[in-house]
């Protein structure tokens, strides 16, 4: 994208579009994740992570304002993440953290074993 | 401006209203029919909560986040969130329970342009900003926040709707945090948004590196190494990495180290008082403070005697405790047979027996010390975890007669979570440990805060230290002036008094503020009004519009050639532009004998003015209605 953007006026038109679409979002914004069954073990909480966390696909191009101003933008549309991840214990409760890479995830959730007790 | 929020007011009826106050946040439904915020399972309002569905309670706790964050922040540009649940990995060991960020980031083209005409819309040239706070420099929407593509909105957020086989985990949708064993959506929510509106590095984790064109993003300029006393935008990418594991990382922007003290507490701090028979036991100790512990007190702590457990390792499946009334108990770790049990376990019989406290003595040499984990919301005393060594030698010593100990704050060592600058410390673990990067406050924050990697029990809904570290990076700019009168010459021996004005002239409260001096040809004699040391002088906060006023005296230095001129900077601690500051120059002819040495080239004339107020940088900014 190279071209120009609309003033804040522009703004409720935009988002009055967007109510008038939002019957038309279907699902979540890149597919709904399959159904997972009987999955257990970190793993798959950890892969999760990393497909959400991932920054490889950044693009860059650049945006010129109404008044003439040139700036750079650096788009992620999956997102420059940060996941929310559950652990739970052997009691069933859990203890929840933020994480932002996989080995971040898979860091949190083994600790889980030998600090609960 | 108005029209555009009657648009607003509008629309949001349709989606929800997110806030109409200080800045609108605006949570776009991206879910199909039935599914998500649209999922048409009846539910009873909980906690605040009066949707009557599923979907409907769920957008009332996003709308609820945002409203809070709309509240705290300030933009004519709305901020556009698309938000949608799908069925996220859970099982019975993990969940994702969701995820947030921002799609877009915004940095000034080529600085040959920045520095024409028009001027940049960014506080730091070159520097990589969250698209909401690009918007809110540039007071256009960059984004159009419609349609199915995140990258059209200046937040993407997806939530777990936890329907996975074996999946242990529920949300809690009301608003008033009772949320027990359950998630309390609302603070995860608050907390994701969080990071889509500029709580977040963009530095690689890996890598060290930025994220194009070598440019740092804003959070590069207050991230500091302790250790090398550097900012993460002046170091290497290796140093970087380096920096992001060496347990001394600290955020050094004004405005959070400002806060720091109304903010956090000290930390907490075991020690024996008093042990008759054994004073070598009479000492601080090393430990670690369980996720679940009840609360120290701010003031006072608890202390009492210690006391062994009957049981020796406080399982339930050992029966009760003998009574531990006012004592803090000492348990080992571990059990009696290889499945043990868990520390939430031992808390809850020691607290059963009475006992104001827990020491756990750890069972093993490595480690030393961990953080016990569990949730407990039912356990009220403080849990700690103690070496092997310190608890045989605690253990020793009860035998030996009466031992006091003390699980206090500790006002020695600074506030828990910051440096003895009182910069507020973020996430740098020396070792894998749970939790994530530096986008995180540090851990041993206490009071906990919304932005610490680790979602505590008993998070409040509440924002603390990250406004301060927003209002750094940028979001709440001020604008000062200063202007001054006072003689236009001075004889040699002749003070001159001058009067100066500092303005705040909004659209937001300017803390701390202070107005530094630089004298060429002069010498500082004295002030006093409101500002009542020599410069730097302290003026405080200046509300909007309010105005402080102090005299300063001068006279001519003794190496005056004729010329003296003044430059009195006000600023704050608030972020402010590059070119924010309000500069004063003037010049003083100081007569030598009763005559000029003629250096100066422009003769001042007599009693007028000599101080003008410069003109002030334009700001896109607007008052708050």
């Amino acid at each position: 994208m190279n071209g120009g953007v609309g003033r804040a006026g522009g703004a409720g038109a935009w988002v009055l579009l967007a109510l008038g679409a939002l019957s038309a979002c279907n699902g979540a914004p890149e597919g709904k994740a399959p159904a997972h069954g009987a999955r257990t073990g970190s793993a798959p909480v950890v892969e999760s992570v990393r497909v959400a966390t991932d920054r490889s696909a950044i693009t860059q191009d650049a945006v010129t304002l109404p008044n003439g101003q040139r700036i750079r933008r650096l788009t992620l549309q999956n997102g420059f993440n940060h996941v929310m991840v559950a652990r739970f214990g052997p009691d069933g409760k859990s203890v929840v953290s933020c994480v932002d890479s996989a080995p971040a995830a898979e860091a949190f959730l083994a600790g889980g074993a030998g600090a609960g007790q | 401006m108005k029209t555009v929020r009657r648009i607003l007011a509008a629309a949001l009826l349709l989606v929800g209203p997110a806030s109409l106050a200080s800045a609108t946040l605006v949570v776009v439904n991206g879910d199909g029919p039935n599914t998500g915020f649209n999922e048409n399972t009846p539910a009873a309002p909980v906690g605040g909560n009066s949707g009557t569905t599923v979907g409907e309670q769920r957008l009332i706790v996003f709308q609820k986040a945002a409203a809070i964050w709309g509240e705290a922040l300030d933009s004519e540009v709305p901020i556009t969130i698309l938000a949608s649940w799908a069925n996220l990995e859970c099982n019975n060991t993990g969940a994702v329970l969701g995820s947030a960020g921002p799609t877009n980031f915004f940095s000034s083209d080529d600085p040959s342009l920045d520095g024409g005409v028009p001027p940049s819309i960014f506080p730091r040239l070159q520097t990589w900003y969250v698209s909401a706070e690009t918007q809110r420099f540039a007071g256009v929407q960059l984004l159009p926040g419609t349609g199915s593509d995140p990258a059209n909105y200046d937040i993407q957020a997806r939530f777990n709707t936890f329907e996975g086989s074996g999946c242990q985990a529920t949300w809690y949708y009301g608003l008033d945090g009772n949320h027990e064993n359950a998630q309390d959506l609302l603070v995860v929510v608050l907390h994701e948004f969080g990071h889509g509106l500029g709580f977040l590095s963009l530095t690689s984790n890996s890598a060290g590196t930025f994220p194009a064109m070598n440019e740092p993003d804003i959070w590069s300029y207050f991230l500091y190494d302790e250790g090398s006393a550097t900012h993460w935008k002046d170091m290497t990418a290796s140093a970087r990495v380096a920096s992001a594991v060496s347990g001394a990382l600290a955020w050094d922007g004004p405005s959070v180290t400002q806060a720091v003290p109304e903010t956090l507490a000290f930390p907490p701090l075991l020690q024996v008082i008093s042990a008759p028979n054994t004073p070598a036991v009479v000492k601080a100790y090393d430990f670690r403070l369980a996720e679940f512990s009840g609360p120290i007190p701010v003031d006072g702590g608890v202390s009492g005697p210690l006391g062994v457990g009957s049981t020796g390792w406080g399982c339930s499946s050992q029966g009760p405790l003998d009574p531990l009334d006012g004592r803090i108990a000492i348990l080992d770790r571990g059990g009696p047979n290889d499945a043990g049990c868990t520390f939430v376990e031992k808390a809850r019989n020691a607290q059963d027996a009475g006992a104001i406290g827990l020491l756990v003595a750890n069972h093993l040499e490595d480690p030393p010390l961990l953080t016990p984990s569990g949730t407990a919301a039912d356990v009220t005393i403080p849990v700690l975890l103690i070496t092997k060594a310190d608890g045989t030698s605690l253990k020793d010593a009860v035998a030996a007669g009466p031992v006091e100990a003390a699980i206090v704050r500790d006002s020695s060592q600074g506030y828990a979570g910051a440096d003895p600058a009182h910069r507020a410390l973020l996430y740098s673990p020396t070792t894998l440990e749970p939790g994530s990067s530096v986008s995180h406050w540090d851990r041993t924050a206490f009071p906990n805060l919304l932005m610490e990697p680790v979602i505590n029990a008993d998070q409040a809904h509440t924002l603390d230290l990250t406004l301060p570290l927003f209002r750094d990076i940028g979001w709440f700019p001020v604008d000062l002036s200063i202007s001054g009168t006072g003689p236009s010459s001075l004889s040699n021996g002749q003070q001159g008094t001058f009067t100066f004005t500092v303005t705040n002239p909004g659209p937001y409260v300017a803390p701390a503020v202070k107005v530094t001096s630089v004298l060429t040809g002069l010498t500082f004699v004295s002030n006093s009004g409101d500002c009542t040391t020599s410069f730097p002088c302290a003026l405080g906060d200046l509300a909007v519009g309010q105005t402080k006023a102090f005299t300063t005296t001068l006279k001519p230095g003794t190496s005056s050639d004729g010329h003296g001129s003044a430059s009195l900077t006000a600023d704050s601690v608030s972020a402010t532009r590059a070119a924010n500051v309000a500069n004063l120059t003037v010049t003083v002819q100081a007569s030598s004998g009763g005559g000029g040495d003629g250096g100066c080239t422009t003769a001042l004339g007599p009693p007028a003015p000599w101080l003008a107020l410069l003109g002030l940088v334009a700001l896109a900014r607007r008052r708050r209605s």
